[in-house]
């Protein structure tokens, strides 16, 4: 089996700046449309869920071919995963971590448009409106799945070295 | 001299396999490497000592020289690189105790089945005769090529045991992955002949499965004492690693059963403290670098089953659908749990795609061609399926025909051993 893409690429979702504007099952604000108002069932699973399910295989990959909106939001979460994972294992343990992470995730971080966005080639220029989306949009992804991955991490308060040992690595030769 | 067995020698980069024909496995499985004493002015060829026995010469071979290998004394030396013979003076040396001291045998009274690499060189066919008639005066010689072998076992055990066709003749058509510790081959060979200009290879084997498990102990910081990180590596390999049928899936499996992770203990060399590691994912992401190694390395892309693919549509058209219907796993880092399925199924959706996109360019429906591929039925069978194959073969009467004698080679010199007769022929 190949490197896991998203199965959201044909799902038809409304797209900005060249990520696709999926359903998540949040708690956080953002321009991500609800998953109850596209009528998807409580259990189905978003992009978030698939990021993180796929993240200790795709992280071993230097290549990835985007087939789809979908994809490129795969690839900014697998890296802002990575990124949690090389800050978290810098930090003195689970509050210390989710303190600078949750920081780190709702803060402006560069997105599609800024000159300082290391994913520029992947994602095509568009216009300051759907720049202002797209980033408010990886805002929100940003904060859910870091409110996700944080138990994963920190099972019992203590850190989990199953997922540690991928901090080191580099998806595509690229850093957040 | 029926009366006495031949001796089935399979030299490799990594181990040499030894042993009489007739037996199931090899009696010994040696590493090949010589320790040469320093103390003696450089390489002295053994005829030209006076030394004869044992106890005089100053080398060891095999483990032995392996436990020498800080010492002072001893320089190691690799008589072997990448499946050919390049120094000969050491093998000779290797191959003077290992027949002498491992085997206990005589060589007059033997013949001898060594093998060789597919792409040897009549040089170097000559050169083993030389050594073989000349300093230890065999009886008979013979040198089989390994992946021929290795499709000789294959066919004994599944055609003429299993379905009782005592009176067959072999099949040798068939297509060998032959994984070894340093490099792999995929080797298609047509009626006994291996079609040297299809070969391919893939530099990555069993060491750098074992260089994965090692970093991936590494990332983690298991508390394994560094110089012991490597063989702990080895052992996981070799115990715990498996071919899973999706990765995403399996991880999934490791988070909701802790059954999954083994552990490993041992003491440490210096300190004599006993360390207790965690073995994890590596147990099917070790594996995995055949069927993607990019994961372990940048300079290789192709998986496994795409080279086998490639090569079988290199070949003669002819034998495509037989080579794709024979295709068998020799060497120790094929008997990984699973292989044989995961290389079958992974083929299968290869070769079946391209019939699609060939059935969607023509308008024409094209009848679909079945993979198979083959194994031992013990690990063992696969591990050495070339030295089996050897073993078989020097049991049949055909082995005498084929074996040039003693007479043959003082007649006409060691260009009698230039030319590679098909096995069976």
């Amino acid at each position: 089996m190949p490197v896991s893409h998203s199965r959201h690429n044909t799902s038809g979702a409304k797209s900005v700046c060249g990520c696709a504007l999926l359903p998540v099952k949040t708690n956080f604000r953002g321009p991500a449309p609800s998953p109850s108002s596209v009528g998807l069932e409580k259990e189905a699973i978003d992009i978030v869920d698939e990021a993180l399910r796929s993240f200790r295989w795709n992280i071993l990959f230097k290549n990835f071919e985007v087939l789809g909106d979908a994809d490129r939001v795969l690839v900014y979460l697998t890296l802002w995963i990575q990124k949690c994972l090389s800050v978290a294992s810098q930090a003195s343990g689970l509050e210390d971590a989710s303190r600078q992470l949750e920081v780190m995730a709702s803060a402006d971080m560069p997105g599609p448009g800024d000159a300082g966005f290391v994913l520029a080639p992947l994602f095509p220029s568009a216009g300051a409106l759907e720049s202002q989306t797209a980033k408010a949009y990886l805002k929100q992804i940003r904060q859910e799945s870091l409110y996700r991955l944080l138990p994963t991490l920190y099972p019992g308060g203590q850190p989990n070295k199953w997922w540690f040992q991928f901090s080191k690595k580099k998806f595509m030769n690229f850093v957040l | 001299m029926a009366k006495n067995p031949a001796v089935v020698i399979d030299i490799g980069s990594g181990y040499t396999k030894m042993g009489f024909a007739g037996n199931i496995e090899p009696q010994f499985v040696i590493p090949t490497c010589v320790a040469n004493s320093t103390k003696k002015a450089g390489g002295v060829h053994i005829s030209q000592t006076q030394t004869m026995g044992i106890a005089d010469a100053d080398f060891y071979i095999g483990d032995e020289a392996y436990a020498r290998k800080d010492s002072m004394g001893y320089l190691l030396s690799y008589p072997v690189s990448k499946g050919r013979i390049e120094h000969w003076d050491d093998m000779e040396r290797y191959l003077q105790q290992a027949i002498f001291r491992n085997l206990r045998c005589i060589p007059e009274e033997h013949n001898f089945l060594m093998t060789e690499p597919p792409f040897n060189t009549p040089e170097n066919r000559e050169l083993m005769a030389e050594m073989m008639f000349e300093t230890f005066n065999v009886n008979g010689l013979h040198i089989a090529v390994q992946a021929v072998l290795a499709l000789y076992a294959q066919w004994v055990n599944d055609v003429r045991i299993d379905q009782n066709q005592a009176g067959a003749s072999p099949d040798l058509t068939g297509l060998v992955v032959d994984s070894g510790d340093g490099q792999s081959h995929v080797i298609p060979v047509a009626d006994g002949y291996v079609i040297s200009s299809c070969i391919q290879e893939i530099p990555l084997g069993g060491r750098h499965v074992t260089q994965f498990v090692h970093d991936m102990l590494c990332d983690r910081n298991e508390p394994v004492p560094p110089e012991q990180r490597m063989e702990a590596a080895r052992q996981i390999k070799e115990k715990h690693a498996y071919l899973c049928r999706d990765v995403v899936e399996e991880y999934q499996k490791f988070d909701q059963d802790p059954r999954k992770f083994k552990t490993l203990s041992g003491v440490a060399q210096k300190t004599k403290e006993a360390w207790n590691i965690q073995i994890g994912y590596e147990r099917f992401l070790a594996p995995e670098i055949f069927f993607h190694p990019e994961i372990f390395v940048d300079s290789v892309h192709t998986p496994l089953p795409q080279v086998v693919d490639n090569c079988i549509t290199q070949c003669p058209i002819d034998y495509r659908r037989r080579l794709y219907g024979n295709v068998v796993l020799s060497g120790g880092s094929t008997t990984f749990m699973h292989f044989k399925e995961r290389l079958q199924h992974d083929l299968q959706t290869v070769v079946d795609s391209r019939m699609k996109q060939a059935e969607m360019a023509s308008g024409h429906p094209s009848q679909p061609i079945e993979v198979c591929v083959h194994g031992g039925k013990q690990r063992k069978q696969q591990r050495y399926a070339a030295w089996l194959g050897g073993s078989l073969f020097a049991q049949e009467p055909q082995f005498l025909s084929v074996c040039k004698t003693k007479r043959e080679y003082e007649e006409v010199g060691p260009s009698c051993m230039r030319g590679s007769p098909v096995l069976l022929g």
